[in-house]
């Protein structure tokens, strides 16, 4: 059945509909980017808006860092996390919102798509730390957290050919992304690129979210496509978060050999995930 | 209820009321229920043999988790022979062949249930679906949820 044109224009519209990354992680990001940033002007932002600082101060204190004494300022709580940490609990703070709600198309419980991004997040993350050069140790959070962003939209329309999908993955043998692309022209991975672009997300980003299914497609940018691909795996099998969708998911064994692993070391992240996940960061 | 995470191990002396194990995936919920006394315990393993030296991750293995269960309902005064088991999960991923860590947490909870000499009364393992267990300690019985379809009494 060919896709209607207007049905694509609509799913492309849903993405300009998606409200924009606040203003305050795009500018500290430029701060950090500027060679002169020090803790002090990144607590100056912070401390412009009374709820994010009191996050930072929260996760600071968190049990998770085990600090002795308590941090009480922010440029206190800023110098001991760390610019990179600080930037992923201000973007993840502030996808909140719409990252908690159900996604009805993907049978995802309310707060089901927050778990599976911050454990995604959390996986890519320590992934990064052991294979990946310095760029990619700093982007690879956010993109765990932002790689299933295009769900947000695809999900509205999901719920219209649900049964179709269903019958082209159980039957035919598809995955759901490609059952997706098949019945309404674009799947969440193509739709959540855009929504990087949008967001003005560096191409790196918006790659590791447009290949996160398919690593072998993606030209450049390899560990942090793989990165994110094999984090979005483990969390699945750990059920953490998945949708209806989690299990009609391949893994790329081209992924594990760009990365240099193993099997044994999936299960080592896996693992490594059942520990490491600061649950103060599921509560911003 | 009494809420049983991933890699965790619980039994009904731990709360009141019925059990729940959320989000099975690869994981599997092994479920030792003595029906005379109206108990139940059950770990929810993740991973299939154990490579951790740190005691709080024996919970997290198939092979070390089953084993301390059998321990936890020994401890609470109940005879091997009077446990019914059943056992849920062990999703794999798409085409995960070589992956397929649900398959193989099915295997090692089957080796080591039967090394201890004890049987499978009923289980419901394998496939793609994300799973939700109930059990019912007082009656025995445990229910299986999926995100779509029925539920089914196992």
């Amino acid at each position: 059945m060919p896709i209607s044109l207007e049905l694509k224009r609509k799913i492309v519209r849903s993405v300009d509909d998606l409200p924009p990354i606040p203003r305050v992680v795009m500018k500290m990001k430029e701060l950090m980017m500027a060679p002169n940033c020090s803790a002090k002007h990144i607590a100056d932002l912070v401390s412009q808006d009374q709820a994010l600082a009191s996050k930072v101060l929260k996760l600071a204190n968190s049990p998770y860092f085990g600090v002795i004494r308590t941090i009480s300022s922010i440029q206190q709580g800023v110098a001991f996390l760390g610019f990179n940490t600080l930037h992923n609990l201000v973007l993840a703070s502030s996808l909140f919102g719409m990252y908690e709600k159900e996604l009805k198309g993907y049978k995802m419980a309310k707060g089901a798509l927050w778990e599976h991004s911050i454990y995604s997040a959390f996986a890519a993350q320590s992934l990064a730390e052991s294979v990946g050069n310095k760029a990619v140790r700093e982007t690879a959070f956010t993109a765990g957290l932002i790689h299933d962003v295009g769900k947000l939209v695809m999900s509205l329309y999901i719920s219209e050919v649900f049964q179709s999908i269903m019958d082209l993955v159980e039957r035919d043998g598809l995955q759901f992304l490609e059952a997706e692309k098949k019945l309404l022209g674009f799947d969440h991975a193509e739709i959540g690129s855009e929504v990087a672009r949008k967001w003005r997300f560096p191409p790196a980003l918006v790659n590791a979210i447009r290949y996160h299914h398919a690593p072998q497609l993606a030209s450049s940018d390899a560990d942090l496509v793989s990165i994110v691909h094999l984090s979005d795996a483990a969390c699945l099998m750990m059920g953490k978060g998945s949708g209806v969708d989690g299990g009609y998911y391949p893994i790329d064994g081209l992924a594990l050999q760009t990365l240099k692993m193993k099997e044994d070391d999936l299960q080592k992240l896996i693992l490594r995930l059942t520990s490491s996940v600061n649950p103060a960061i599921l509560e911003v | 209820m009494l809420q049983i995470g991933l890699g965790e191990l619980k039994t009904s002396t731990d709360g009141k009321g019925p059990m729940e194990i959320p989000n099975i995936m690869s994981g599997v919920a092994v479920i030792m229920l003595d029906k005379k006394r109206g108990m139940a315990g059950a770990v929810h393993v993740l991973l299939p043999v154990c490579n951790s030296m740190s005691r709080a991750d024996l919970t997290k293995f198939a092979d070390t988790g089953v084993k301390l269960l059998l321990g936890e309902m020994e401890n609470q005064g109940v005879a091997k022979h009077e446990i019914t088991i059943k056992v849920v999960g062990g999703s794999d991923l798409m085409g995960a062949t070589n992956f397929s860590v649900g398959h193989k947490n099915v295997e090692v909870v089957s080796r080591v249930l039967s090394q201890e000499g004890l049987l499978v009364a009923a289980q419901e393992v394998g496939g793609r679906r994300k799973r939700h267990v109930i059990i019912h300690p007082g009656t025995g019985r445990v229910q299986v949820k999926y995100l779509l379809g029925e539920p089914l009494d196992i």
